[in-house]
């Protein structure tokens, strides 16, 4: 009974072990069926346009609703649902028409009743009801004419109508007619529909056979599994399980492109990533402690070390090379690391923060905090966010030739925002991406935008003023002089220390042809793209 | 018998209608907002407090609690508080692939565990039992995730062999499916078979040593009749015993093994929705996973019972 | 006293018959460990790993946390023996610094765990009735939950850290504790010398230090043997789902995560602290397998 068993046992293993060893490396890659396979983060803001704000919502959604306006691959702004536009002398009124072909999905024709009802809806929302105070009217003057009426000119209005994923427009009778409509949208009006959704799971999109636009998308079937496991996703792609991930580690990216697999795009967006500081108290309520920190933190280091090259340094701008309104102002942070020491050494002992015994600096005459108190802060950051720990423990280290002791901490993400929002933290790490510069600024720097308090954290009337006019007047050179003087306020008064900017890594199966990167993180050229062999 | 089954059952009851007072009071007294976290930075405090109310976060804490448990008895897990979709028909969507995990996990503990230990146990003290047993020891020290790393490493990134992670349905490519399920079910087997081998071992041992097996082989029964018929059958038992006994163990390891291989079971469902701060699906989970590993103890009772009616009394 | 009564092993061809010693604690003694295979190679590999531990708190080859001791990413060498990571820190020294935390861990959580689980077992065996019902339910409930999910469940309401995951493992351990106690005394409570002496007249306590302790004591001695291996190999568990003592903190689970997230880049990092986990728990166990044999030979057939 042993022998037999034995012998059982081992043939049944040998067998198993030469079939297995017989197989090729699995390639489900289709080729005749225009199919892609994207992997990546599952929507749980869900699919309404209101309300779907995050990245991996607005992933699925700018796919699913075509927008009146778009933009293309040099980012000037093109016609989608709207066939032509036309800004009447006035400067505040907008003509729009429609197209002629503009169907949803279900073959029902896109009226500029829907337009109107969509826009109304978009200006209602959270997220563009900024963008919207502008706009004094809408109505729809003709079965395919829109006319919008604005209160004052503003050169940013059209931006918000392009705004991918959100300015959506709707089937009105859709969803009139349906009070659960967001959990499976049907008749929508982009270049593709939604098939199947299944929570935590998957998706699947078809093709529009009603799209206007004659002949795309090439791609007629999107297979969009979800998975937050950026490490899985990579693997996904690199044995060609799947043609496409988004939110790729840059590690993972630079190192599959290199070893051949995949190719890699990045989504210059506008943003920022910057350390956020309490000004409301010591040691950060100084600027010449904040300007000496300025100097201190890791910036072209970090950009090698945790983001593997990708994306840009900032050694005092805040918008990059090759961004909409780029003006070059003053690198003052580009200065060897001795300079730079000499430099913040002075000004913290100007600041009253001298050298300690075991080489931290303690406080001696600062105001609001007894003398002796050595300078040690807890910096926390988002976990979860690989990078960004990375380029905490940086800092940590960064920060010990000029006597700060920096402790990082993992912070709970379901916490960390709003906790930023009331003011728990003396110095944490920071960063966000915008769809384009003026949303970027006015959300971020304005006494009243959004992101304000949870970035800068600043309010000078005099920004306020710069970037208003800023977003009214339509000449892009006065444009880039204004968010220049921005800038240098900036500069000089650090309210938030900014090194970079994290631009998002889309990796995608080398067959994919004809897609590119969009500076809004968009993936929308898919609809030009298809895969080759 | 039946006196018995009914007795044990009229306790599960109780026993679970505390858990879910427990689940629900733990899982609200976890600090961070779920919607918060999933806006992150671009949430603001209005889009927080209109995503909350419409998932029904602001309701009083007894009515959240209420709702959820008459859901719970009518077989509905409730509703996901990030995404807003049901959480039953995600769970369900899962089983299949925790199953696959599961079934295929227990084959390699079988596989491996069950010979070891009849042969260890048989002859012990020989030299196969002086090999396994140590090794059974360092298979139990082993930690999954790092017998998994190391598979992963050699068999997917060196030799290629297999895909290192991820999921296909049997149903849509029976091949590759397999493939993808045969390291993270050996992880499995090789972190969990030294328990089953023991056992078995234990059994076996005490088995060769029982009158009725020594009076067969001074019959003269040959040694595989008496392996057959009279140690074998008997050394099965433990099997069910362990597999009961080790549930929470095997429950623990395949958590670790789905987030290790990216395998979308329900173990890795619930870490996800743990980092998430997704209430209802941790508790509706956890009260899941609890109600299924009750029950299986409550079936090895009744069959423990009813092989041994000494237990009953 | 209890005594464990000799036990004759009927001869079979190829078993060397061995006197048995007598069991309980006071059978454990340096002669006995030294003289038990495994139990020597436990104690041995277990001194090895609190060595290391106690070692890492105050010396290692280069400092944990500073950058740059080496080439990032460099594999095991001479000046590096288990390599250098992402920003060039030294792993050894990491890992030396790690086993500090993780032993830490793993040692409070059994403690906790034993002290707690005692006094539950002692009180519901002892004092039977009604609160012997109501803390076995509470007993199987708790049981109820998989000790994993139920302890990421706490890390999570704790945020995770070194002290959360030692509670966590408090919280999972105690009620294996309070089982076996409560069996142990149950076992003990009608035996006729704790009858005879509660007919005495001897205080409860009394009984329960001179007359139930002795035989609770050598089980005790082994599950707190069992559940520091467990501790380690748990702490190191949730540490590796990210949900434990966090970096650059070092801690074995902690170096787990770092060690996944360049796993293609720098395999030594996972290995290597993998590695030494595996020794640590084989260590315990062994230790703890000796043991158990050396306080109770009844039990000798049943395991190895």
């Amino acid at each position: 009974m042993k022998k037999q068993s034995a012998l059982a046992l081992t043939a049944g293993l040998l067998a198993s072990a030469l079939l297995l060893t017989a197989c090729s490396s699995g390639g489900g890659g289709d080729d005749g069926a225009q199919q892609l396979r994207i992997v990546a983060a599952e929507p749980q803001a869900g699919l309404d346009p209101a309300i779907a704000v995050t990245q991996a919502s607005l992933r699925m959604t700018e796919l699913m609703y075509d927008t009146l306006i778009d933009y293309d691959v040099d980012n000037n702004l093109i016609p989608m649902i709207a066939e032509s536009w036309e800004q009447l002398d006035d400067g505040l009124t907008y003509v729009f028409t429609i197209r002629d072909n503009a169907a949803f999905s279900d073959g029902s024709t896109i009226t500029a009743d829907d337009v109107v009802y969509s826009l109304e809806r978009a200006g209602a929302s959270e997220s563009l009801m900024a963008s919207f105070a502008v706009v004094d009217s809408m109505e729809a003057t003709g079965d395919k004419e829109v006319t919008i009426t604005l209160n004052t000119p503003s050169r940013v209005f059209l931006n918000a109508l392009a705004a991918t994923g959100q300015a959506a427009i709707l089937s009105k009778a859709a969803i009139e007619a349906d009070p659960d409509y967001f959990t499976l949208p049907v008749a929508t009006s982009g270049p593709w529909s939604l098939e199947e959704f299944v929570p935590s799971s998957h998706a699947s999109l078809v093709a529009n056979d009603y799209y206007w636009n004659e002949g795309f998308p090439v791609i007629q079937n999107i297979d969009y599994t979800f998975s937050t496991d950026t490490t899985a996703n990579a693997t996904a792609l690199e044995t060609g399980t799947v043609d496409m991930t988004y939110n790729m580690t840059p590690a993972d990216a630079v190192r599959l492109q290199e070893a051949g697999s995949i190719q890699y795009f990045e989504a210059p967006s506008p943003g920022l990533l910057s350390w956020g500081m309490d000004k409301t108290k010591a040691p950060f309520d100084n600027v010449d402690v904040r300007q000496a920190v300025a100097y201190m933190v890791p910036r072209s280091d970090r950009l090698e070390t945790c983001w593997t090259g990708i994306g840009p340094v900032s050694y005092g701008d805040l918008i990059f090379p090759g961004q909409s309104f780029y003006d070059e102002g003053e690198h003052r942070f580009d200065v060897s690391k001795d300079e730079a020491l000499k430099i913040a050494s002075g000004l913290l002992d100007r600041a009253g923060w001298v050298e300690g015994a075991d080489g931290v600096r303690v406080s001696q005459g600062v105001a609001g905090m007894a003398d002796g108190t050595p300078f040690a802060i807890s910096v926390p950051y988002e976990n979860g966010w690989a990078q960004a720990r990375c380029n905490t423990e940086m800092l940590q280290q960064y920060l010990i030739p000029i006597g700060i002791a920096v402790t990082p901490e993992a912070y709970d993400g379901a916490s960390f925002w709003t906790d930023v929002a009331a003011d728990k933290f003396t110095f944490y790490h920071g960063g966000n991406n915008y769809a384009t510069i003026d949303t970027y600024f006015a959300q971020t720097f304005m006494c009243d935008g959004s992101a304000n308090n949870l970035l800068a954290k600043m309010c000078d009337p005099k920004v306020d003023e710069l970037i208003t006019r800023a977003q009214e007047t339509s000449d892009l050179n006065e444009v880039a002089d204004l968010y220049r003087q921005v800038q240098d306020i900036i500069l000089d008064e650090q309210p938030m220390i900014t090194t970079g900017a994290q631009y998002a890594v889309i990796g995608t199966s080398l067959n994919l042809s004809g897609f590119y990167p969009r500076s809004d993180a968009s993936n929308r050229a898919l609809i030009y793209a298809s895969l080759g062999n | 018998m039946l006196r018995y089954i009914v007795n044990r059952l009229l306790i599960v009851v109780p026993l679970l209608l505390a858990l879910t007072v427990l689940l629900f009071v733990y899982v609200h007294a976890v600090p961070g907002d779920p919607i918060a976290g999933m806006l992150g930075p671009n949430g603001t405090p209005e889009l927080i407090a209109q995503i909350r109310t419409d998932r029904g976060l602001d309701r009083p804490l007894l009515e959240q609690y209420w709702s959820w448990l008459s859901g719970l008895v009518a077989g509905d897990l409730g509703v996901s508080l990030i995404s807003g979709q049901d959480i039953t028909p995600i769970v369900i969507d899962r089983i299949p692939a925790t199953l696959q995990l599961t079934f295929a996990g227990l084959f390699f503990v079988i596989l491996i565990g069950f010979p070891a230990g009849y042969l260890a146990g048989k002859y012990k003290g020989g030299w196969l039992d002086r090999i396994l047993s140590p090794a059974a020891l360092i298979g139990l020290s082993m930690p999954s995730f790092w017998v998994g790393t190391l598979l992963i490493l050699l068999f997917g990134v060196q030799l290629r062999w297999f895909p290192t992670g991820g999921y296909v349905a049997f149903e849509d490519n029976s091949w590759q499916s397999l493939r993808l399920t045969f390291m993270p079910a050996l992880v499995l087997g090789i972190t969990l078979s030294p328990f089953l081998a023991r056992m078995v071992r234990a059994s076996t041992a005490e088995l060769t040593r029982e009158p009725f097996v020594v009076q067969a082989r001074t019959r003269g029964l040959l040694p595989g009749t008496i392996s057959r018929r009279y140690l074998m059958r008997n050394a099965i038992l433990p099997v069910v015993v362990i597999i009961g006994m080790q549930l929470g163990t095997l429950i623990g390891g395949q958590v670790i093994v789905e987030q290790l291989f990216n395998w979308p079971g329900v173990g890795r469902l619930l870490i996800e929705g743990a980092v998430r701060r997704d209430y209802l699906l941790v508790q509706s989970l956890i009260f899941v996973i609890a109600v299924i590993y009750i029950m299986i103890n409550l079936l090895t009772e009744v069959v423990h019972a009813w092989l041994d009616p000494r237990v009953r009394l | 006293m209890s005594t464990v009564p000799r036990i004759a092993r009927i001869g079979m061809p190829g078993l060397r018959v061995r006197d048995l010693p007598t069991g309980g604690v006071q059978a454990i003694t340096f002669h006995a460990i030294v003289h038990h295979r495994r139990a020597l190679l436990g104690a041995l590999l277990t001194a090895i790993v609190l060595l290391i531990g106690v070692v890492g708190s105050f010396w290692t080859p280069y400092d944990p946390m500073t950058f740059d001791t080496g080439p990032a990413f460099t594999p095991p060498e001479l000046a590096h023996p288990m390599g250098t990571d992402v920003y060039g820190r030294d792993i050894l020294s990491r890992v030396m610094a790690g086993a500090q935390v993780s032993l830490l861990v793993s040692a409070g959580a059994v403690l906790g765990s034993l002290i707690f689980g005692t006094i539950i077992g002692l009180l519901a065996g002892y004092l039977g009735g009604f609160v012997d019902v109501v803390l076995t339910r509470i007993v199987d409930i708790m049981l109820a939950i998989p000790g994993l999910v139920l302890a990421l469940g706490l890390v999570t309401l704790l945020r995770p850290s070194a002290f959360s995951v030692s509670v966590a493992l408090i919280a999972v351990y105690t009620w294996q504790f309070a089982r076996i106690v409560r069996s142990s005394v149950v076992a003990v409570r009608h035996r006729p010398y704790v009858e005879a002496a509660k007919g005495l007249g001897s205080s409860g306590l009394s009984i329960v230090f001179r007359d139930i302790f002795p035989t609770v004591l050598p089980v005790l001695i082994v599950q707190v043997a069992t559940a520091f291996a467990w501790g380690i190999l748990d702490e190191a568990a949730i540490g590796f789902l990210g949900l434990g003592v966090q970096p650059p903190s070092p801690s074995w689970g902690s170096l787990l995560i770092e060690g996944r997230q360049y796993l293609y880049d720098a395999p030594w990092l996972p290995v290597g602290a993998g590695a030494v986990v595996m020794v640590a728990v084989l260590g315990v166990n062994l230790l703890g397998d000796g043991l158990r044999d050396i306080v109770d030979p009844r039990s000798g057939g049943a395991h190895l």
